[in-house]
């Protein structure tokens, strides 16, 4: 075999790992509801200090709009969003009592729509360096997504 | 003449009231005494939450392992791994290889979660007044109980719970947990194993 034809070869398979690779990527990164996609769900933690908060973050809407919830295991409401995509305008529109302190609030929100940043750019962590908390949200298997009909 | 006739009606009235007092009474002393029985309790479940302002429902399934009084295994198989297991004063918690351990004399909120969840799957809410208001209800094939939280820390996490009991065997059906927020999660049992034999190692982490 010719250098050529080495070279030309080796180039080949370089683009066909990079496809398999990208599409594999694009299968497993986390990803926002659009349009076609109604419903995603996440397996979330967040890490402040010592302490560990986990649970399920439930995101609905379309290209314009999102509403999302956060849940404990057991189901108990963490808090509820709504987060306008066009304006990039997120909103808490509740927070469990024990969260529910202005500069608490105010930590979430900011730190919520940087997350909605992230996952959209295909990340799943996020870190707030200013408070020090750590956000990961890793995308639920199967049923737990719904597409729309 | 409209005294006569209020009082009449105070007469008519005061037995029925009494009656529904006694009835509910009786209820609940059934279902105390069933309770009372249980030494273990093995099941599967169904946890449905339903999140009003999304219009939309998480369900999980899990099992359950309680031996009384105070040992409870909560173990959540799908769609996401996560164990409770509640061990006299200690909480263990295992989620994707990450284990903790608290102490609900130390973390109030949680000993309450805690302590919600055995009583309630098992039926033991039934006789904690000091927390809880409680009223029977019954249909043709339940007895249900609602208990309304009196205690601050309750009440921030939930308006009522309701606890369907079957008529057949005074067990546990199903949970409902009714949230401020308008949300509310139902755990449903399933395949309830009673008085089996359960090993220790099911409450250590």
């Amino acid at each position: 075999m010719s250098s050529r034809t080495k070279h030309l070869v080796a180039a080949l398979l370089a683009v066909v790992v990079a496809t398999l690779t990208a599409s594999v990527a694009k299968a497993q990164s986390p990803t926002l509801p659009n349009d076609t996609l109604r419903r995603v769900c996440y397996n979330m933690q967040m890490e402040y200090k010592q302490n560990c908060m986990s649970g399920i973050c439930v995101i609905v809407g379309d290209s314009e709009q999102l509403t999302g919830g956060l849940v404990n295991e057991f189901g108990v409401a963490i808090l509820n969003f709504v987060y306008d995509r066009t304006k990039d305008k997120m909103k808490l529109t509740h927070v469990m009592k024990p969260l529910a302190k202005w500069y608490i609030k105010r930590t979430l929100k900011r730190d919520l729509r940087q997350i909605m940043h992230v996952i959209e750019s295909g990340g799943n962590e996020y870190f707030n360096s200013r408070r020090n908390i750590n956000y990961t949200f890793n995308i639920m298997n199967d049923d737990a997504t719904q597409t729309t009909d | 003449m409209r005294r006569l006739l209020g009082i009449t009606l105070l007469v008519m009235l005061l037995p029925l009231s009494l009656c529904a007092q006694t009835s509910q009474q009786n209820i609940l002393q059934k279902l105390n005494a069933a309770v009372a029985k249980i030494s273990t309790l093995q099941c599967d479940f169904v946890q449905t939450k339903h999140m009003k302002m999304l219009n939309d429902d998480i369900v999980a399934r899990g099992i359950m392992v309680y031996k009384a009084s105070d040992k409870l295994r909560w173990e959540y198989t799908s769609p996401y791994t996560y164990t409770f297991i509640l061990n006299g004063t200690k909480v263990y918690l295992s989620k994707a290889g990450r284990n903790n351990v608290v102490d609900i004399k130390k973390n109030k909120m949680f000993g309450e979660i805690a302590h919600i969840m055995m009583n309630s799957v098992v039926g033991n809410c039934l006789t904690d007044t000091k927390n809880y208001k409680v009223t029977v209800a019954e249909t043709s094939t339940e007895w249900v109980a609602t208990l309304v939280p009196k205690k601050s820390t309750l009440k921030q996490m939930f308006n009522k719970v309701v606890v369907h009991f079957s008529k057949s065997n005074s067990i546990i059906q199903k949970v409902e947990m009714h949230e401020k927020n308008g949300d509310n999660t139902v755990i449903q049992l399933k395949n309830i194993r009673l008085n089996k034999t359960v090993g220790a190692n099911v409450f250590k982490n």
